[in-house]
């Protein structure tokens, strides 16, 4: 069962007709989709960005994008792949206007011994995550965290599955090579 | 990082999803493999650590605020990306427009694609909303040019330079059929 299925099953309500709903001016219609997908692309965003406000921010872009551009949806693809390109797109547009600086700035405190092994552990992995380029780190966040098929990583990302799968194979060769110290 | 020439099966051995044939065989290999034992190894515990990885999700409130500020809130306008916009309207505005994509050879040290467009103006959304009216730009060509805009649509260095030769090859040759000889 790919995450579409059990997305529908898990709210009973089908997509298709809640846009066509909207699209006839039901403003509930929208409420819906909004409660279906709110928390996956939170997650996303906030797996992406790695932290609270940004994630925020990027999800309230999406959903702005979204209920705006909603009726010009054609539905030759799904539209969770549709939403989904959308976080991915809003993710990696945002990343290129952080300030890397600042970040640099704030020093490297995995090597800080004082701090628990479990809040060591998280903050290597936000900078493992950091450091794999953007488009095989979101693939690594649809595919691992996500559950998504390579074929449904593709058609978000516009890429063939076999390109999702290379890409998934390079954040995991990567992110192993930048934990090494915990593996 | 392993030499070993099994190798490139340890992500799909590891994750359950090699083909049964090619897992048998690689199961006989790993048992006398230690290089692949360790990388096996290592990738399932770089799985472990990173499926301990939590998202905190905001309270529902979070959620019902953010229904009704995305009603309220007008979505901001994208910049106009000049390169990409005159040229979907190439064959439309029947201008004197020339689309050149350079591409550097395949695995050698160039890898951008740049993209000049020469028009005698920009064109805004005002001028793109009378083409449409007059029919000039049709629903078919503003697909095209939503499909060729998201191809490209973040950094486009970046995005070359991440793509594979077969995907850079299927870029230039969309753009090559769809605005001539590149």
């Amino acid at each position: 069962m790919n995450r579409q299925d059990r997305l529908t099953l898990m709210n009973g309500v089908d997509d298709a007709r809640l846009i066509f709903d909207f699209k006839q001016g039901d403003e509930k219609a929208f409420d819906l989709l909004f409660d279906k997908y709110r928390t996956p692309v939170y997650s996303i965003c906030f797996r992406y960005a790695r932290n609270d406000a940004d994630a925020r921010e990027l999800t309230q872009d999406v959903f702005i994008k979204v209920y705006h551009n909603i009726r010009r949806f054609n539905e030759r693809s799904k539209f969770f792949t549709w939403l989904y390109r959308i976080a991915v797109n809003t993710c990696i547009s945002f990343h290129r206007k952080q300030n890397r600086d600042a970040q640099a700035a704030a020093g490297d405190p995995v090597t800080d011994c004082s701090l628990d092994k479990k809040v060591r552990m998280k903050i290597a992995v936000d900078d493992a995550l950091e450091k794999v380029p953007q488009r095989q780190r979101m693939t690594f966040i649809l595919h691992h965290y996500d559950g998504h098929t390579f074929t449904e990583v593709g058609a978000i990302m516009r890429i063939t599955s076999g390109a999702a799968k290379a890409h998934y194979h390079q954040a995991v060769k990567k992110l192993r090579e930048y934990l090494k110290e915990w593996l | 990082m392993s030499r070993c020439g099994f190798s490139r099966f340890v992500i799909d051995y590891a994750d359950g999803v090699l083909d049964p044939g090619k897992r048998e065989t690689f199961q006989r290999h790993l048992d006398a493999c230690p290089s692949c034992q360790r990388e096996c190894a290592e990738h399932r515990k770089v799985i472990e650590i990173m499926s301990l990885d939590e998202v905190p999700l905001p309270d529902s409130n979070y959620f019902e605020d953010l229904k009704v500020r995305v009603r309220q809130t007008p979505e901001k306008k994208k910049p106009l990306r000049w390169w990409v916009f005159p040229a979907a309207l190439v064959p439309a505005a029947a201008a004197a427009v020339f689309v050149f994509v350079l591409i550097g050879e395949m695995g050698k040290a160039r890898d951008t694609v740049e993209i000049s467009v020469d028009m005698s103006g920009f064109m805004h959304d005002a001028d793109v909303s009378r083409l449409v009216l007059s029919k000039i730009v049709d629903n078919d060509l503003t697909a095209q040019f939503e499909e060729l805009e998201d191809y490209v649509t973040t950094d486009i260095d970046e995005n070359i330079g991440e793509m594979s030769e077969t995907e850079r090859s299927e870029l230039v040759k969309k753009l090559n059929e769809k605005y001539g000889k590149i």
